[in-house]
């Protein structure tokens, strides 16, 4: 609209720099967003807690004498380091935990679940990490679903070893 | 067996349909490509739900025009004496009824949402060895789901009004609703990236509100035409001047001393009769036919009109006048 009084061109030529300008921006934007709903990775970055709720899922989530283990919970770990932050864990039920989560008063719930789980309707999922395991998340916070998504794609391989040790197979 | 009412096109107004045709079927293209993006990227998002619906539904319009055009070759036959014309609007009627329906749960849908605060994760997904979020990938597919029907939607406007099609007026209605609500949902999507939760069901809400308006006007539209509406222009905001320009050529019939007509559309075209009392009976036969051939020549839309012969206009009802 703005371009009327220029000649078809130049209007190209400058709709060509606004998109070089544009660009950039898009790919800034790419980085910091999307931004969580109710600030949970926020507040996991500034009380470096991160509050897990785990369901007993072998070989996801295992608990050898009240300390957690498994695949799941070791990439937690790992996660929670990468962003400075340690775990606090919670066990319990899996409806008792998607509760909690969906009211936030849990950041994260692991064990096992897949992304056809009936609970995506009251919590967030993240993308599968390996076949059709994901996280529950906290509803609406896309910021953390988007690092767990990051790292988990990072260390593919990894997740990979982690399995082929477990004797699961693809 | 020879029925009246057949319907010949003049040659410039032919050609117009088949550019018709060609929009629409570009339309009804482009409209499958985006039902079919738009359902991939689909998520949980409640804007986008609602758009991928709205998508579904304004496919009814094309649809009712492009059948409207194939079955207006149809002839009238043995069983079928008014021809088939108003099958479309049928169909037409249903998918407006629909449309309005949907309107009003997705509506309802979409404050629910809003008052229970549901909050909309958006996970990322791999795309060419890359992460990308995939409500970016939404957005792009909005985008793309709103440029056919805005460029559709201009081309189709100016065609309806010369061919008089109101169907397809009001598919270039639906489809400024159309991108109009694509960019909303680019809104709403925008706002969950920002961690505005409800941006996107309020996105939903609009959009909603926007299929409502459609359903609304396409009821409208198919409830008036089924009902033997008087001819309006277009946009049904003013009475036809095919009525007017009838009036005139009947007042000019010197042997007629009192005359009353009414006209409907029958899709793009016009029938109707005009109850006439003649001033004397000398060669009736040859001046009724006469005179209807003289109304047949004044507008191309009009492909039926009988005179009807009466002693007298003591019809009963109005006639159409108020």
């Amino acid at each position: 609209m703005f371009a009327v009084h220029l000649s078809v061109s130049t209007s190209i030529r400058s709709n060509m720099k606004l998109a070089a300008l544009l660009l950039p921006l898009i790919f800034a934007a790419c980085e910091t967003l999307p931004k969580d709903q109710w600030g949970t990775f926020d507040r996991i970055k500034s009380t470096k807690e991160i509050r897990v709720g785990l369901i007993e899922e072998e070989p996801f989530v295992e608990n050898v004498n009240g300390d957690p283990s498994g695949i799941e919970v070791e990439l937690i770990k790992r996660f929670a380091e990468s962003v400075g932050a340690r775990p606090v864990w919670t066990h319990g039920s899996d409806e008792r935990l998607m509760k909690s989560l969906e009211h936030f008063q849990l950041d994260l719930v692991a064990g096992g679940i897949t992304d056809s789980t009936p609970w995506a309707k009251h919590v967030g999922i993240t993308s599968p990490y390996r076949n059709k395991q994901v996280f529950a998340v906290a509803p609406g916070e896309n910021e953390l679903v988007r690092r767990l998504d990051d790292f988990t794609y990072a260390h593919k391989g990894e997740i990979e070893q982690m399995f082929a040790d477990q004797g699961v197979s693809k | 067996m020879s029925l009246r009412g057949t319907t010949e096109l003049p040659p410039d107004k032919a050609k117009l349909v088949e550019k018709s045709k060609h929009i629409e079927m570009w339309s009804f293209g482009a409209q499958v490509s985006i039902i079919a993006v738009l359902g991939l990227v689909m998520g949980s998002s409640q804007a986008m739900k609602t758009m991928w619906l709205e998508d579904m539904l304004s496919m009814i319009p094309t649809i009712a025009v492009l059948a409207g055009i194939y079955v207006s070759k149809w002839q009238p036959d043995e069983h079928f004496n008014y021809g088939y014309r108003r099958s479309v609007q049928i169909g037409f009627l249903a998918g407006a009824v629909a449309l309005f329906g949907f309107g009003m749960f997705l509506f309802g849908d979409s404050i629910y949402v809003l008052l229970a605060g549901e909050r909309p994760t958006i996970a990322s997904v791999d795309l060419f060895g890359h992460r990308v979020w995939l409500g970016w990938l939404m957005i792009a597919a909005l985008v793309y789901s709103s440029i056919p029907p805005m460029i559709l939607g201009k081309l189709k406007r100016p065609v309806a009004t010369e061919l008089h099609d109101k169907a397809m007026y009001v598919s270039a209605t639906i489809d400024k609703g159309d991108w109009l609500s694509g960019l909303a949902a680019v809104l709403g999507i925008f706002g969950i990236a920002l961690g505005y939760w409800w941006a996107d069901a309020a996105a939903g809400a609009f959009i909603s509100f926007e299929i409502i308006r459609d359903g609304w006007k396409a009821l409208k539209n198919s409830t008036f035409q089924l009902m033997d509406m008087r001819p309006t222009s277009v946009d049904e905001k003013e009475p036809d001047e095919v009525i007017k320009k009838v009036e005139k050529e009947i007042q000019t019939l010197g042997w007629v001393r009192d005359s009353s007509i009414r006209l409907r559309e029958v899709g793009d075209t016009i029938s109707g009769d005009a109850f006439v009392v003649p001033v004397n009976e000398d060669g009736l036969l040859q001046k009724l036919g006469e005179a209807g051939e003289r109304i047949k020549s004044l507008d191309w839309r009009i492909q039926d009109f009988n005179f009807i012969p009466v002693s007298t206009l003591e019809l009963g009802g109005n006639d159409g006048k108020q």
